[in-house]
């Protein structure tokens, strides 16, 4: 219950006002084709995605299932291929730079953590072959010597002690928790610059999960790595995440530093997902808004805001097209036509940085 | 499991909860009564006992919330409750009483007619319980067939007016699962709980798979119908935020014991055990200031050796030298707020150690 009130984050470091955003992505749009020969459909899985992650700082993305957070993950880790936009990693346009596949460079810089601690280490290995594996293949330290030594040193970091002995265990020997940090060590190996987090807690325990946040907000601080947090959980956004984006049927629709956003949401989906998470903190919110249904179809959907069929402020041109970026706070900008039809050029820029 | 206890009392909620929700039954008679109840998952290296001497009792109309991490006991109880264990699992001692009725003890005809006409479940992963190659409208009109003598035109009127109750028209009833969104299935699948109106509901994570606002909708559904009907729920989760919402009494388990017991507000106000108290500190508070929260030191244990005494004792912050020894009791520290922690002197048996309960500093660090 100990309880010391986190400090304010600080914004990016006031470098050039470029290099304040490790990442920058502009119009990231992907698209899957399904059906067959003669019913070509294709599912928006994003749409126009454009935000960024300023160096040092945790960047959530909140939605609900289908709203393209862990799509926005793989393509920025590369695994998946965008169908347009574009990846500025430290200002180079990556994707034009790399377009096949990724360097190992950037792989080595921009690693993922998955959501499942059980699927996603391999069972037949004991842990410190989990972790030499990386540190062999991106080869940051030679010798065996060193290599264990960097082994027990990253297991220290995640806070798996004493090192010596947690890397000689299977990963079944292993709670679910202590897996996902050997996830998060395995990932530190290559000492990346960023980390993409998909749920990285939803599967563990609720005594365990807030360790696992705690640990990303200290490699935030102690190793300066810049996170995209993806989660449907919108409070431990607030909890760790300096800025927070709200994403609804692959779209971005509100960005804010993640206590605005909760204390002052603009757009309607971000009023509805608020009132829907369980608070027995509250009692105090009246603006419930009482809106059924669930996250359209992708296949093919129709023009205009996709929020629109559930939005209870609905007007005759939220079914024409999809409003702009409309900035209604120094860090906080919102697509929703009932703040401003909003400009498309300023998709382009959203960047603290740039706002600020 | 060195001494386990038998609590002579039971926990229970004198002041009916559900007078709340308007209706006014005597303080007598609870719906369903289990009493030191055990369960052990045999292996080749001895049995593990998941569900350890757990006591509870639940009234008529009231929603008793079950919470705990994974790994509590919390679904082998719901499982244990209806006799459909299986093996390698064992119930191993206990009763379970509904009606006068000792459900551990009934023959095979009367488990069936107890399944589902007394109590009813929604299971964990309800996107699975349904099949996947029968309409809704036949799975419905199944339940109802095998426990009623009914025409099968007469069930299927039934299984649309079902679907309209939970939300769903009526027109989907020829529908397959997979022609529902998640929520709708998870309607539907509520629906074939109610089907023969029980007066007792277990519901096991019903929206753990659900996105927070389908969560919403359903889990008002769920509160909207018991209002209606009037039925019991158990209601197993590990998410505490979403039980405050809608339990009116909830136990919290730890390792296969139930540590607290309390009115669900009086639980969250003022938890007593320091496992309670840690789960509190456990999760964002989406209001108020932004504070450093500690969750819990550890993990929960392995029950295939677990700590001797307190079961809580290795992650405890407030550890005593009683705790590695002596097994706490359920007892009632204040009044209707039930606690297993040596803290509270109710909790300690007689004859322990004396001068045993003092801090031990920097405990569980």
């Amino acid at each position: 219950m100990s309880s010391t009130t986190i400090e304010t984050p600080t914004v990016a470091s006031p470098t050039a006002p470029d290099s304040g955003n490790v990442m920058e992505i502009r119009h990231l749009t992907k698209r899957f084709p399904v059906g067959g020969l003669f019913d070509k459909r294709e599912v928006h899985a994003l749409e126009d995605v454009s935000f960024t992650i300023p160096r040092g700082q945790v960047v959530s993305l909140v939605g609900e299932s289908g709203s393209g957070k862990s799509t926005t993950a793989r393509v920025l880790a590369r695994l998946i291929q965008p169908t347009s936009g574009q990846i500025l990693y430290q200002g180079r346009d990556i994707l034009k730079e790399e377009p096949r596949r990724a360097s190992l460079h950037y792989r080595n810089e921009v690693q993922m953590v998955f959501q499942d601690p059980f699927g996603s280490l391999n069972p037949a290995h004991p842990i410190k072959y989990l972790l030499e594996r990386p540190l062999k293949i991106h080869k940051t330290v030679r010798g065996s010597a060193a290599t264990q030594e960097r082994v027990e040193e990253l297991l220290d970091t995640v806070g798996l002690q004493p090192g010596a002995e947690v890397k000689e265990k299977f990963p079944y020997e292993l709670s679910g928790g202590q897996r996902q940090r050997v996830a998060f060590a395995r990932a530190l190996a290559v000492e990346p610059k960023v980390l993409l987090a998909d749920e990285p807690v939803s599967m563990l325990d609720v005594s365990i999960r807030i360790g696992i946040l705690n640990l990303m907000e200290r490699l935030k601080e102690d190793n300066g790595i810049s996170f995209l947090y993806i989660t449907h959980d919108i409070a431990s956004a607030r909890y760790i995440g300096d800025q927070t984006n709200v994403m609804y049927a692959g779209r971005m629709v509100e960005s804010a530093e993640s206590r605005e956003l909760i204390d002052a949401p603009a757009h309607p989906y971000t009023k509805l997902l608020l009132s829907a998470v369980p608070n027995p903190h509250a009692g105090l919110r009246t603006d419930q808004e009482i809106v059924r249904g669930e996250i359209p179809s992708l296949v093919n959907p129709p023009a205009g805001c996709p929020f629109a069929p559930r939005c209870p402020h609905v007007m005759p041109e939220c079914r024409e097209a999809m409003p702009g970026i409309t900035h209604i706070g120094p860090r906080h900008w919102v697509r929703c036509y009932l703040h401003g039809p909003g400009d498309d050029r300023a998709a382009m820029a959203t960047s603290p940085a740039a706002a600020g | 499991m060195a001494s386990t206890t038998t609590t002579t009392t039971l926990p229970a909620a004198k002041a009916a909860p559900s007078a709340a929700h308007g209706r006014t039954r005597g303080p007598a008679a609870p719906l369903i009564q289990i009493e030191d109840l055990k369960v052990d998952y045999l292996s080749s290296r001895g049995p593990v006992r998941a569900v350890d001497g757990v006591s509870f009792q639940l009234r008529p109309g009231e929603v008793l919330g079950l919470a705990g991490e994974s790994g509590s006991g919390k679904s082998t109880i719901a499982q244990a409750i209806l006799r459909i264990l299986q093996p390698p699992a064992v119930i191993t001692g206990g009763h379970v009483r509904f009606d006068g009725r000792d459900v551990l003890e009934m023959s095979d005809e009367e488990l069936l007619a107890f399944r589902w006409r007394d109590v009813s479940m929604v299971f964990q992963s309800a996107m699975n319980a349904l099949n996947p190659v029968m309409t809704i409208g036949e799975q419905i009109v199944d339940v109802i067939l095998a426990h009623e003598n009914l025409s099968r035109k007469a069930a299927r009127a039934r299984a649309r007016e079902l679907l309209e109750v939970v939300g769903i028209e009526a027109n989907r009833i020829d529908s397959y699962p997979h022609q529902l969104s998640g929520g709708m299935r998870q309607r539907a699948v509520i629906a074939i709980a109610l089907a023969l109106k029980p007066p007792l509901m277990i519901m096991d994570e019903p929206t753990t798979a659900l996105d927070v606002v389908v969560q919403k909708e359903i889990l008002a559904q769920i509160t909207e119908l018991r209002e209606q009907l009037g039925f019991s729920i158990i209601f197993i989760t590990h998410d505490l935020s979403l039980l405050v919402e809608i339990a009116d009494r909830i136990a919290i388990m730890y390792a296969g014991q139930i540590v607290e017991l309390a009115a669900a507000r009086e639980l969250f106000t003022n938890p007593l055990h320091p496992y309670t108290q840690g789960l509190m500190s456990s999760f964002p508070a989406l209001t108020g200031p932004r504070v450093k929260l500690a969750g819990i030191p550890g993990s929960p244990p392995d029950l295939r050796k677990p700590p001797s005494g307190c079961r809580f004792h290795p992650r405890c912050p407030k550890r005593m030298p009683i705790c590695d020894t002596v097994v706490p009791l359920l007892a009632e520290a204040q009044p209707d707020h039930w606690v297993s922690c040596h803290l509270y002197p109710e909790s300690t048996p007689v004859g322990a150690p004396a001068g045993a309960r003092h801090a031990i500093e920097g405990a569980a660090r």
